[in-house]
């Protein structure tokens, strides 16, 4: 009680001095800056300056056990001419390509498919089709293992029943890959198809009953009105697709370690390897600009495309 | 007519079906295993019943592998993400929806470029941040670098421009300090927005795996995702007790979804905003 009563004495006279009254005056001017400081002090010491420290570590390469020597944009060149890197970009482009071509549109059929009226339990399937999306991308490789076995996998084991030999999935040069992109597919086909869900349900219905009295058929209604409608979540789709499987990382790691001889590879593996198993972290800040501009080369496209589209 | 309309309707119920099948079915194989004597899994033909059903995985995984420390550490990690970028992200996401100030737009800019570089550039520079702050094998690694987060200050901004300003401007009058603006009226109005703001962080920070794998280096600081990955490299792959694991490293996120539908879908619609 008696600890409270000088404040009191302060807010009831702001004409005195002191910090107080300072404050009552100049708070609302200077609340802004104070409410955004947390913000951009962890802005600044968790992301502009080790953004600013990468591409000075890119310019530095280190040789034996040496310390790291300054080599200019060596790092950058040299990469250019590593068949391990180049590899493993190889790879990440194509599963890139098998999100956009393969992926994306099964996702558009799923989302049809959900949104017919003829549907039953659409709910559960809401449900069911996400669950892989928020599933750890470790839980779900380790749960791979059990279906891509060679032995005692469950896709061979069904494939046997109608008479298809026994894949290697994980142990040949040129399966793993692929069995990473269908792992891909189930864990993010389902996200995809509620992202296209749920702009089909915003597609004009007055539209599409215009066009059915003028006679157009559903082939007609989903390329003419339906498709144009869904042009911007189409693309951006097709863009977190691509930017998606630069950061593959976790499925590859836990399943293949990026092999057999480097066949599952991906680009974020790499950076991981030469950064924190070779110590090579100049050419791992390299590679990580890599991945970069491709990223933003892609969100460009997409701005571009939209741009464009946007025109019409 | 009629029974083209008949032949469709089971075609897309067959069709849907079996792609939920697809879906479904490594989640059903992976209790299944976790149930299964460990040689059991390893026999053909696959059976689909646990024969005998044994919870001898799961005593083997609290046994032998340091599992409850690792699911309290992603707990204590994911939850501390969560309220961290909370009160950061809503703060800044205050200032800038319901304030004039000089030096905004600059920040903008400079939140736009934050979402537009991958983490990868970030990784190897961030590493050796850590090690210099010795938080190294700490949980102020995993927390501290990812609660000031663009997005979500962006996100938030969205919901806080909703927040009507005459009403904090008759709470001025009244004599609110501008705190009370933000903690006593903008915030309870905000509540969706923190919701998926919440539901995001918690999530991508339950499911982490690059950054947890090269910020903590032992046992007892372990991330489940992380914990789980290195009972796989041990040289005697007990499968059951791996499943047993990720089923329940799956079950609180899975709880939380099923829970939280709308406020994962809406942000999901902001992830797409973010496009």
């Amino acid at each position: 009680m008696s600890l409270s009563t000088p404040r009191h004495e302060i807010s009831r006279t702001p004409a005195s001095t002191g910090f107080a009254a300072w404050w009552s005056r100049r708070q609302r001017s200077l609340a802004p800056y104070l409410f955004i400081a947390p913000f951009i002090g962890l802005f600044l010491v968790f992301f502009a300056y080790p953004v600013g420290n990468a591409a000075y570590l890119s310019t530095f390469k280190r040789h034996g056990y040496g310390a790291p020597r300054y080599v200019g944009l060596q790092n950058y060149v040299d990469l250019l001419g590593d068949g391990r890197f180049l590899h493993s970009l190889g790879n990440t482009t194509y599963y890139a390509a098998g999100s956009l071509f393969v992926l994306s549109p099964l996702a558009l059929l799923i989302a049809l498919a959900l949104n017919s009226p003829q549907l039953r339990l659409t709910g559960l399937y809401r449900l069911l089709f996400f669950l892989p999306f928020v599933t750890s991308a470790v839980v779900v490789a380790l749960m791979f293992y059990l279906v891509f076995d060679k032995t005692y996998g469950l896709l061979n084991n069904a494939l046997g029943v109608i008479g298809i030999p026994h894949v290697p999935w994980l142990e040949s040069t040129s399966w793993s890959m692929t069995s990473i992109l269908l792992l891909g597919i189930w864990t993010y086909v389902g996200v995809n198809a509620l992202f296209f869900l749920a702009s089909l349900q915003n597609v004009a219905k007055e539209l599409v009953e215009a066009a059915r009295i003028d006679g157009a058929n559903s082939t007609a209604v989903f390329r003419h009105i339906t498709v144009p409608q869904l042009r911007p979540i189409i693309l951006f789709v097709a863009v977190q697709a691509v930017i998606g499987s630069y950061n593959l990382f976790a499925q590859p790691f836990v399943l293949t370690q990026g092999g057999p001889e480097d066949s599952s590879m991906t680009m974020t593996l790499y950076l991981y390897i030469e950064g924190f198993q070779f110590s090579q972290a100049g050419y791992a800040a390299a590679i990580g600009f890599s991945i970069a501009v491709i990223i933003i080369i892609v969100s460009l496209v997409q701005l571009w495309l939209l741009g464009a589209f946007g025109d019409e | 007519m009629q029974t083209r309309k008949t032949a469709s309707t089971a075609t897309i119920n067959i069709l849907i079906a079996i792609g939920g099948l697809i879906i479904a079915f490594p989640y059903f194989y992976m209790i299944i295993s976790s149930l299964k004597r460990q040689d059991q899994i390893y026999q053909i033909p696959l059976s689909m019943i646990p024969h005998p059903a044994t919870l001898f995985s799961y005593r083997q995984l609290f046994n032998e592998f340091s599992f409850p420390r690792w699911f309290a550490n992603s707990a204590i990690v994911a939850i501390g993400t969560t309220l961290g970028a909370l009160l950061i992200c809503s703060l800044g996401g205050f200032a800038l929806a319901k304030y004039e100030f000089r030096g905004k737009q600059i920040i903008f800019i400079l939140m736009i470029a934050t979402l537009t570089l991958p983490f990868q550039v970030l990784l190897v520079p961030l590493f050796k941040e850590m090690v210099a702050f010795g938080w190294i094998n700490t949980y102020l690694a995993l927390i501290v670098p990812f609660v000031g987060n663009a997005f979500g200050v962006f996100l938030l901004r969205q919901y806080m421009l909703a927040v009507p300003s005459a009403l904090l401007e008759a709470a001025r009058i009244d004599g609110a300090s501008e705190w009370t603006l933000y903690w006593r009226i903008a915030l309870p109005l905000v509540r969706p927005g923190l919701a998926v703001v919440a539901i995001l962080f918690f999530t991508n920070s339950w499911n982490d795996f690059l950054w947890p794998l090269v910020a903590s280096s032992s046992d007892d600081m372990y991330l489940l995702n992380i914990g789980i990955a290195t009972m796989s490299g041990a040289y005697h792959i007990e499968y059951g007790t791996i499943m047993a694991a990720s089923v329940l490293a799956t079950l609180p996120i899975a709880a939380v979804f099923l829970f939280m539908q709308r406020q994962f879908i809406a942000g999901l619609a902001a992830g797409a905003l973010k496009g």
